[in-house]
């Protein structure tokens, strides 16, 4: 195959309508070397993907490897494991997969500014090639490129420029891929060679095409659209038009994040607290309005600051509700900022802030009073939480359990949802108890004991068993304490008053 | 010192609750000393009658009562006599039956109007006023102490107290396994079970003065406790069973019908006149069955048989009853006494006075019939089965107390899966796979998997056993509803039913009959097993020796053809040894060859003691049969007739109870002071063990080699129709309708395909060759497929109108072209997919629409036709799927199953067939063997274990295996021995087929 320039290539030709040229970079078994690039030792071993890590969750997907060693999409992890015990395998959730395309996409759009991800192939991109050919004036120049950076990633992929999403895609998983093809026609004689099952067909899809001996792409094409869709449906259908490339298919550009980000980069080191903190204002303020025409509201709050020594440090602060509120959030932050070591000097500032939607019908909940109350409560407790780290506030909840510390637990608090309503105080005892039992002397014979009440288990991990008994002192006083039998030791577990 | 006695006590009859066995919590009782126990299992009397048995044994005085479920309350009741008793059973069982399986749905108002006879205990929540009304002075309030600080003494004054506490356990180590079986009850593991587990370890059976502790300031209420014994007078001992009587003409006794129809039968049996002995056998056994009042049971018996007669539904009686003339007369069973030796004793002795156990096989698609039949004349209220009790065995135990104890679920489904689901599996076995017993919790998960094997998981239901009754069964036992639509359950299985000495029928299905039955009908004979066992057929006793015996019953196995050759039976005797021989009872015993041997001529018969030779003369000095060790026990060991009853009772069930050790010293200790070499004796003694885990009584050997000798004389004379039958009658026995189908082409039987033109849904016969039925259309469900045959009458011309006049869709399309079916209507497989995958109903129904034009899609070749038959049929006559591959195999150096038969002994050679079966007999000491097949036949291979290991992956899960290794062949025998698996390569078009592994 000789090589050629761009600038011999028909695109470029004046006085022709330019023809459209693109590219499909293929990255086999996707998310599983994204897995290896995670975890390096994983590399060369049978792999899959599960939906969950129960032993019933069937297998997703697996790679050549696990192939190999006899393992097949649809069995259950657990038999899986049985034949293979050293799988590795992985859960990944959907918003996880959107994310690592994304990432890959970014990396890619180093080399076009048009990329989009087959929705279908996971692994699979295509970018858009026209307008580039003042930058990359040999097209295999550019490939060689995209493949080296992929490699210097840790992604073995494969690549060919052609002139459609099929027909670059063909090229690319061809038996004998093709880096470039000359001509639409080339393109398409070349396609109609490739086996189905390697163009990512729906495997239930291929399956049926095969019973009817249609293995190839060109034996696909012969059938209709029409009869495809009587028999298989609108997928087959869609999949046939497109690989007649019968309708119009523009590469669809993957949209960029949108990042409420604001930077600040100062002349000097910045040591003053106060100033500093004026500096935040003014970029919080304009990241306030772009956000409030848009009718959204700050849920989290990161910052971070470069000091002179070149280090960073980044802070984060979370809401217990979504907010425009430039003093509150100024706020918090000069919270935060009294707590971070300055001496160093900032020498640049950036704010990044996460959206969400504002709740206006949970504020209408309250009644005017405890509707204050409950929002002033909140951002006192914001105050605290900012202060003294997120696990600062938190509250006790029940739970189901014998010994005295089981019975309960402490749970993080995010936003009081409402004012308790006044509890009726009658005469009844409390019982309170310590965090932690108190050592006790034995108690004199003389004292009065009621008990003793058993708990004892915990075998399986560390075992208890304990006595209880509530004592009664000559003050009157009524003492709730054990005698811990395996330790031949007395506590106090509390009082009861 | 006062005693007390535990009224409120739970054994594993609670399913998932209680932590001992009735046994060992009446044992403990009784043992400590204490005045009584009153075993009360949840919603049932699961536990009750080992717990009767057990307290009898050790006379323990017993209170048989149950705690009731209703609502979120519990109310114990206990029976003072046997109303109550009653009472008990009838309130349970109506709580069960209106309520799913699993559950008992009861309230207060029904246990009060059943409260004669009965003794209530009551806690709170319910209803006490209604209580009061019902229950009168028959009432108490449970003061009960667990050492827990909300438990209060309870403040109804006007109502007498008594002091309780809830027994789980017999001894607290086992509070460990009772926080288990509560975690698997509610699915949680114990770091989260929370206040499900019990705070403290205060539910075991407490010493006399632990409980006078507890309850130091009510000594009352703990006499009270003795009081209630006092009371409660009913025993199990005083159920009265009686079987229910045939509705007789009057001035007719049962056993004067009895004997009627045994004499009438005797004549019908032997035209001729009876024969020597026969008359003084019979007389003899109807004097035992008229003393021991069994004559109801005959005639219950007598009146199925006739039924399946009048019906024409193949059955037979087989088990211990084969030993009886009055069966055979009666027509019961087939086995002429005459022909074998029988020990009536062994199914019947005014000794043991056990009630007869009689085994009816019945053909299998036919004995639903039966059933209904039974519920008719007894009634559904009288008639109900007996259950079976689902216990933890070594997999199932180990992956339940896994997870209650949290062990990662990966980690437990790793360990299990390579775990037997019988047997106990070598520690280093699960080592390898990441059990750790140096860690505490594996551990505590090892100990505890111990601790709950043989514990009752739930109730299933025994496969044909039914408990009939005089009365309401309800009266006797509670009963609930089984899984099957109209079926009730008993809450007692077999075990108990024999320990009470209550009468079962078992109804068992026997496809080898069902077999039968179809080829007697293809050949329009009258279904009379007896007609055909009667012939002396030399070309049957032929095709035996030549081990020709797929789908024959009994005798079609790897290991049984094995044995065929060797043995070569020539009579109907040889077959009952064929057929018993190839048992764990005799191979563990080392009789096998010792037996062939002698049967050869290559080594003397001889007797390890004069006294033996009577009982080894007919199988050459070799004990072989159940019934011979059981007679050496007697003549060797001096046993006596109860205590070799009890030996044959713990052969049975030794992996559960473990009492067959108790015997080994005794027996081999007398046999050697006789004279009987230890050797010898150290033999016989693996023999009954190995009989423990299945041996045949000569019965029972006999009465399958006559259904045996029946499917092979089929087979020889009729192989036609024979194939025909069994392919009607799978999926059944040890081969795939591709083996079954290869071979019997190898016997010259013509086959022809499935075709929507001439199949019926059963594989039917034309002239002397099979049509293969719709029913091997893979998915094609039966009513579309009788329909097709049921709306056929004119051909069908095109596949619309088909789908139009027999109403099928897509989907029923689909499943007849794929697997060939409607090639007569002219297009090729994928020209049908083609059109049946547009075949909406709108173009099904508008013939009138033009029909698309067929795209040119290419024909199948000849492998993937064969692959396409093999997947959506079961099989192939175009060929063997690896026929079309034989060139390649060739190509590689591989010979054909014919051609591995004609190599000679000590080769080594490299073969390739197709896995049909896998099996791994336990006796077999980890070998596996594994049945390969090509188009020219089978080659058996046999995998030593560390092989299996080592290539497990291929082992277990390929299609088609290349094996490597010495061939052996000894007495016409030949087994390749492995040395290592390859997997050739033979392209995509190989059909993976499904293998038949048998642990």
């Amino acid at each position: 195959m000789s090589s050629k320039t761009n600038a011999t290539d028909p695109v470029t030709k004046p006085g022709k309508q330019p023809i459209r040229r693109m590219a499909c970079i293929d990255i086999p078994e996707f998310l599983f070397q994204w897995m290896v690039v995670q975890q390096p030792d994983w590399a060369r071993q049978p792999m899959a993907l599960v939906k969950d890590e129960r032993p019933t969750a069937l297998l997703q997907e697996v790679n050549g490897r696990a192939l190999e060693l006899g393992l097949r999409r649809g069995m259950r992890f657990g038999e899986a494991l049985s034949q293979i015990p050293y799988l590795r395998a992985r859960s990944l959730s959907t918003a996880l997969k959107e994310q690592i395309i994304r990432e890959m996409a970014e990396k890619l759009r180093a080399f076009s500014p048009q990329v989009e991800a087959c929705s279908h192939n996971s692994g699979v991109f295509y970018v858009a090639l026209n307008g580039l050919e003042q930058l990359y004036p040999c097209w295999l120049r550019w490939r060689e490129q995209v493949l080296q950076a992929l490699a210097e990633s840790g992604y073995a992929a494969r690549c060919a420029i052609g002139f459609s999403h099929f027909g670059s895609l063909a090229a690319a998983r061809h038996e004998q891929p093709v880096p470039l093809l000359e001509s639409p026609q080339q393109e398409d004689e070349l396609a109609r060679e490739v086996a189905l099952w390697r163009l990512g067909v729906p495997i239930h899809l291929s399956n049926s095409l095969s019973m009817l001996g249609v293995t190839r792409l060109g034996d696909f094409l012969k059938l209709t659209s029409e009869s495809l869709l009587e028999r298989f449906g609108r997928e087959a259908y869609e999949l046939h038009r497109r690989a007649k490339k019968d309708h119009w298919d523009p590469l669809q550009n993957l949209a960029e994040p949108v990042v409420w980000e604001a930077t600040l980069g100062l002349d000097y080191a910045e040591t003053d607290r106060t100033r500093l903190l004026l500096l935040c204002e003014k970029l919080l303020h304009g990241l306030l309005l772009q956000l409030s025409r848009r009718r959204r509201a700050v849920q989290r709050l990161h910052f971070a600051f470069q000091l002179q020594n070149g280090d960073t440090t980044r802070h984060s602060l979370g809401l217990s509700e979504p907010c425009l509120d430039q003093k509150r959030l100024l706020d918090l932050l000069n919270l935060r900022l009294e707590s971070t070591p300055l001496h160093q000097g900032v020498t640049d500032l950036e704010l990044q802030l996460e959206e969400a939607e504002s709740p206006p019908e949970q504020l209408e909940l309250f009644d005017e009073t405890s509707r204050r109350e409950i929002q002033a409560a909140n951002r006192a407790l914001d105050r605290v939480r900012a202060e003294l780290g997120p696990g600062s506030v938190v509250r006790a909840c029940l739970q189901e359990g014998h010994l005295p510390a089981a019975s309960f637990r402490w749970e993080p608090l995010e936003k009081l949802q409402g004012r308790p309503s006044p509890q009726k105080i009658s005469n009844i005892l409390l019982r309170r108890f310590y965090a932690v039992p108190q050592p006790l002397a034995a108690p004199k014979p003389e004292l009065q004991l009621d008990g003793p009440y058993k708990i004892s288990g915990g075998w399986w991990n560390r075992e208890i068993e304990r006595d209880y008994y509530y004592l009664l002192s000559p003050q009157g006083e009524i003492h709730w304490a054990f005698h811990d039998q395996r330790r031949q030791l007395w506590f106090r577990e509390g009082m009861v008053d | 010192m006062t005693n007390y006695a535990p009224l409120w006590c739970k054994s594993y009859g609670s399913f998932l609750e209680g932590a001992s066995s009735p046994e060992e919590l009446v044992e403990t009782a009784a043992a400590l000393k204490l005045g009584g126990l009153a075993l009360t299992d949840r919603d049932g009397l699961y536990g009750i009658v080992p717990a009767h048995m057990k307290a009898r044994e050790l006379n323990f005085p017993l209170v048989v009562g149950a705690q009731l479920t209703i609502g979120p309350d519990r109310l114990v009741v206990l029976a003072e006599n046997h109303e109550g008793y009653r009472n008990i059973c009838r309130t349970i069982s109506q709580a069960r039956m209106h309520a799913p399986k699993g559950e008992s749905h009861l309230d207060l108002s029904t246990v009060c109007q059943r409260s004669q006879g009965l003794i209530a205990l009551y806690h709170s929540g319910l209803n006490l006023d209604l209580l009061r009304e019902g229950f009168a002075n028959c009432l108490y309030v449970m003061n009960p102490r667990h050492r827990l600080p909300h438990e209060l003494t309870p403040k109804h004054k006007d109502l007498p107290r008594v002091a309780v506490h809830e027994v789980l356990y017999h001894h607290r180590r086992r509070r460990p396994l009772q926080d288990v079986l509560t975690c698997i009850r509610h699915k949680v593991t114990l770091s989260s079970a929370g206040r499900l587990i019990r705070p403290n370890a205060e539910h075991d059976l407490h010493t006399p003065e632990h409980f006078a502790r507890l309850f130091h300031d009510c000594p009352d209420e703990v006499a009270r406790t003795l009081e209630i014994v006092e009371r409660c007078q009913f025993s199990m001992a005083q159920l009265r069973y009686v079987y229910p009587a045939e509705h007789l003409a009057a001035g007719t006794t049962v056993q004067g019908r009895l004997e009627e129809l045994t004499w009438a039968g005797a004549r019908r049996r032997y035209p001729d006149g009876l024969p020597a002995g026969i008359e003084a056998q019979l007389r003899k056994e109807l004097d035992i069955i008229a003393r021991l009042d069994y004559g109801g049971y005959f005639l219950t018996l007598h009146d199925l048989v006739e039924f399946c007669k009048r019906e024409n539904i193949l059955c037979q009686g087989r088990g211990s009853a084969a030993n009886s003339v009055v069966c055979f007369c009666l027509g019961v069973t087939a086995v002429d006494p005459t022909q074998v030796d029988l020990l009536f004793e062994r199914f019947l002795s005014p000794e043991r006075a056990e009630p007869p156990d009689i085994d009816l096989d019945i053909a299998h698609q036919d004995r639903e019939r039966v059933i209904q039949y039974l519920y008719r004349v007894y009634g559904r209220h009288k008639a109900a089965m007996v259950a079976n009790l689902i216990r933890y065995r070594p997999r199932s135990a180990m992956r339940d107390v896994g997870k209650a104890l949290g062990i990662e679920v990966l980690t437990v489904e790793r360990i299990t899966q390579v775990m037997s689901t019988y047997q106990s599996t070598p520690l280093q076995r699960l080592q390898e796979v990441g059990f750790h017993p140096d860690l505490p919790l594996h551990r505590h998960w090892l100990h505890l998997t111990n601790e709950i094997l043989g514990f009752p998981r739930h109730l299933g239901i025994h496969p044909g056993g039914f408990l009939l009754g005089h009365e309401p069964v309800s009266d006797l036992v509670p009963i609930e509803n089984a899984r099957m639509a109209e079926r009730t359950v008993i809450q007692w299985d077999k075990r108990d039913i024999e320990a009470l000495g209550l009468f079962k029928v078992d109804l068992l299905a026997l496809g080898a009959l069902s077999l039968i039955q179809r080829c007697l009908d293809l050949l329009g004979k009258p279904r009379d097993i007896y007609a055909i066992t009667r012939k002396d057929c030399s070309e049957t006793w032929d095709m035996l020796a030549r081990a020709e015996t797929i789908g024959t019953f009994q005798v079609e196995s790897r290991a049984q053809m094995t044995m065929l050759a060797r043995l070569k039976p020539r009579t109907f005797y040889d077959l009952v040894i064929q057929i018993s021989i190839v048992r764990p009872g005799p191979i563990s015993g080392g009789m096998v060859h010792p037996y062939l041997r002698r049967r050869n001529g290559e080594e003397a018969i001889s007797y390890p003691h004069p006294c033996l030779e009577p009982i080894l003369k007919k199988t050459l000095g070799v004990p072989l049969f159940q019934e011979q060790v059981i007679k050496l026990a007697m003549v060797a060991a001096d046993y006596s007739g109860g205590e070799a009853d009890q030996l044959r009772r713990d052969m049975g069930a030794w992996k559960s109870s473990g009492q067959l050790d108790g015997h080994r010293e005794r027996i081999i200790t007398a046999m050697m002071k006789k004279g009987i070499p230890q050797e010898f004796a150290e033999r016989v003694f693996e023999q009954i063990r190995g009989f423990g885990e299945y041996g045949f009584p000569e019965s029972h050997a006999a009465s399958f080699a006559l259904i045996a000798y029946t499917t092979c004389w089929l087979k020889c004379n009729h192989p036609a129709q024979f194939a025909c039958a069994l392919l009607n009658s799978q999926p059944m026995g040890f081969y795939s309708p591709l083996t079954i189908i290869q071979e019997a082409r190898r016997s010259q039987v013509r086959f022809l395909p499935i075709d929507i033109a001439f199949s019926e849904w059963d594989c039917t016969m034309e002239e002397e060759t099979v049509r293969m039925g719709l029913r091997y259309v893979k998915g094609l469900d039966e009513q579309a497929g009788r329909r097709i045959v049921a709306r056929r009458g004119t051909p069908y011309t095109s596949m619309e109108e088909m789908a139009r006049r027999a109403d099928l869709d897509r989907q029923d399309l689909n499943c007849l072209a794929r697997a060939g079916a409607l090639n007569s209507l002219g297009k090729s497989r994928r020209a049908q997919l083609w059109a049946a995958a547009a075949m909406t109903t709108a173009a099904r129904d508008c013939p009138w629409l033009d029909a698309e034009a067929s795209p040119d899609l290419p024909d199948l070749s000849p492998a993937q036709g064969i692959f396409w038959d093999c997947k959506y049929s079961a099989h192939s006559l175009q060929g063997h799927p690896l026929s079309t591959f034989r060139e390649q195999l060739k190509a590689l150096g591989l010979p054909s199953a014919e051609q591995v038969r004609e190599t000679h002994h000590g080769a080594r050679l490299s073969y390739a067939g197709l896995v049909i079966c896998r099996q791994h007999p336990g006796t077999a000491k980890g070998f596996t063997f594994f049945t390969l097949e090509d188009e020219t036949g089978l080659v058996n291979v046999v995998v030593k274990p560390r092989l299996f290991l080592e290539q497990n992956i291929l082992a277990r899960t390929a299609g088609l295996l290349g094996v490597t290794g010495k061939l052996e062949c000894h007495d016409n025998v030949i087994h390749l021995i492995a040395e290592t698996f390859f997997q050739p390569d033979l392209g995509p078009d190989l059909p993976h087929l499904p293998s038949r592994d048998f642990h």
